[in-house]
């Protein structure tokens, strides 16, 4: 700390300024002023840790010097100690009206002034760790505040994300993810259905898909140059302006992008489920109604042979030359007959009605 | 500082030496970190600078610039403090004061003139300044 402790004095006594001189040189860089003005005129091009100012001075005097001193915000922490040969209460008082911070009679033992010099210094070092420590402080502030929007940009997409029902819109949505992260890049969602490929540029760019082609199969995240890759079985992001000057955002990018990109690889996955789910679902509602109409004329088929086995065997009692009691016989037993047939046929009614009852409700759940 | 401690021993005696009458030699000594070299330049500065400091004072209240003479008092003070010189300090201190208070400080700055002058001419046979 001595040689960069660099200390101002002025008094209108060169032989004060040597002995001030001759006793502080082995611990600081001193600089000595036979006047305030000169002091000012110096402060212009350089800065002091600490000031050693005589009260009584040609001109301007040392309270007057002191004044300036703490009303400039570059200096004004500057510790000031007066160096007085009044040891009044009077002039301590207007020392310390002045902003002064300590006071030493002359003339004064080198101890007493390199105890004053110590402790300034100590001063100095506690100020400047403090101001360190604010400034560490406000930097890890504003970096948790950043860090907390760039997250706050990926819930949003994230709560997006759960209510978008194609491709298409997935794509779009990490667009502008990169977009909010002031990012410029390329996304390809890949589904049994189509393969789309992105960009502000456009889609489906045949130079913009055949580098996706080339690089969705480098690995999870793959990075050359200002570009970075993250792939998923479904969806692949590539950022074509990494900002590498920034290596702790760069860090935080890559976390979020990979959550983007997760997040949206199982969205397509869900919606590829679903739209196999709302298939099955058609599928067998369509069945259902090929079995009930199947059905439907069944029934018909077998009322219509019924009548038509009711009619011959009318006819055919004229032609078999039966007796009555014959013919009420056959006629009974054939009655019988018909009856068990058209029960049988009224329960095949109740079967195609809860055939159309159940497409009813496959219906609703496909309009879920 | 062990270099200048060592120079102090050396120093210290060479002053001791000079046995000035009125003046607290190894203090002002120590204030000049042991350099007596540069301490005799101040002693030696002084056998001229003290009478033409009191001089002027006396120009000063003649001429009525009490502020002047005040200035002029107040700078003495503090070299002679420095110096070692503790009566010429404690003169020119109740000369200040009577300035400031606006009492008479003629008795006062006679004091001072008669102890100053002692004091160059002591300072000169010490040192064998030919001024002197």
């Amino acid at each position: 700390m001595s040689q960069s402790f660099k200390v101002y004095a002025v008094d209108d006594d060169p032989l004060i300024l040597d002995v001030i001189q001759t006793i502080l040189e082995p611990d600081c860089r001193i600089k000595t002023f036979e006047s305030a003005e000169a002091c000012w005129t110096a402060l212009e091009t350089d800065k002091p840790d600490l000031f050693f100012l005589d009260v009584n001075l040609p001109g301007m005097n040392g309270f007057e010097l002191c004044h300036k001193i703490k009303e400039d915000p570059g200096l004004c922490s500057t510790p000031v100690i007066f160096v007085s040969g009044h040891d009044t209460i009077e002039e301590r008082i207007q020392g310390y009206d002045a902003g002064g911070d300590d006071f030493i009679v002359k003339p004064f033992e080198p101890e007493e002034l390199l105890r004053k010099l110590k402790v300034a210094q100590n001063m100095v070092l506690s100020c400047r760790l403090l101001t360190e420590q604010i400034r560490e402080a406000e930097q890890l502030s504003s970096l948790v505040m950043a860090s907390m929007d760039e997250t706050g940009i990926l819930l949003q997409f994230m709560s997006k994300l759960i209510a978008m029902e194609s491709a298409g819109e997935i794509a779009d949505g990490l667009l502008e993810l990169l977009r909010r992260y002031r990012l410029e890049g390329v996304v390809q969602t890949r589904s049994s259905e189509e393969t789309l490929t992105v960009s502000a540029a456009g889609t489906n760019l045949p130079l913009e898909e055949s580098i996706i082609e080339h690089v969705r199969h480098q690995g999870r995240i793959f990075e050359f140059s200002r570009r970075s890759v993250h792939n998923f079985e479904r969806v692949t992001l590539m950022i074509n302006n990494l900002p590498l000057e920034d290596p702790d955002f760069c860090g935080r990018l890559r976390d979020h992008l990979s959550v983007a990109a997760q997040g949206a690889d199982s969205r397509l996955k869900a919606l590829q489920s679903e739209n196999g789910i709302h298939a099955a679902l058609a599928s067998v509602g369509h069945t259902l109604m090929e079995l009930r109409d199947a059905h439907q004329r069944n029934a018909a088929d077998s009322s219509q042979l019924i009548t038509a086995l009711q009619d011959t065997l009318l006819n055919s009692f004229y032609k078999l030359g039966l007796t009555d009691n014959q013919e009420k016989f056959l006629q009974n037993m054939v009655g019988d007959f018909m009856t068990r047939m058209a029960e049988l046929l009224n329960r095949g009614l109740h079967t195609q009605e809860t055939l159309q009852r159940l497409n009813d409700r496959l219906e609703q759940l496909r309009n879920c | 500082m062990t270099e200048h401690n060592n120079e102090t021993t050396i120093s210290d005696k060479s002053i001791s030496t000079l046995a000035i009458r009125g003046i607290r030699d190894k203090e002002a000594l120590a204030r000049f970190a042991g350099d007596s070299k540069r301490y005799r330049h101040w002693l030696t500065e002084f056998i001229s600078h003290g009478p033409a400091a009191t001089a002027q004072v006396r120009e000063a209240l003649t001429k009525g610039t009490q502020e002047a003479a005040l200035g002029l008092v107040h700078t003495l003070k503090g070299r002679a403090g420095m110096l070692g010189m503790a009566e010429i300090h404690s003169i020119a201190a109740s000369l200040e004061l009577s300035l400031k208070n606006h009492e008479p400080t003629a008795l006062w700055l006679e004091e001072l003139e008669r102890t100053v002058a002692e004091m160059s001419q002591a300072i000169a046979a010490a040192l064998g300044c030919p001024d002197a």
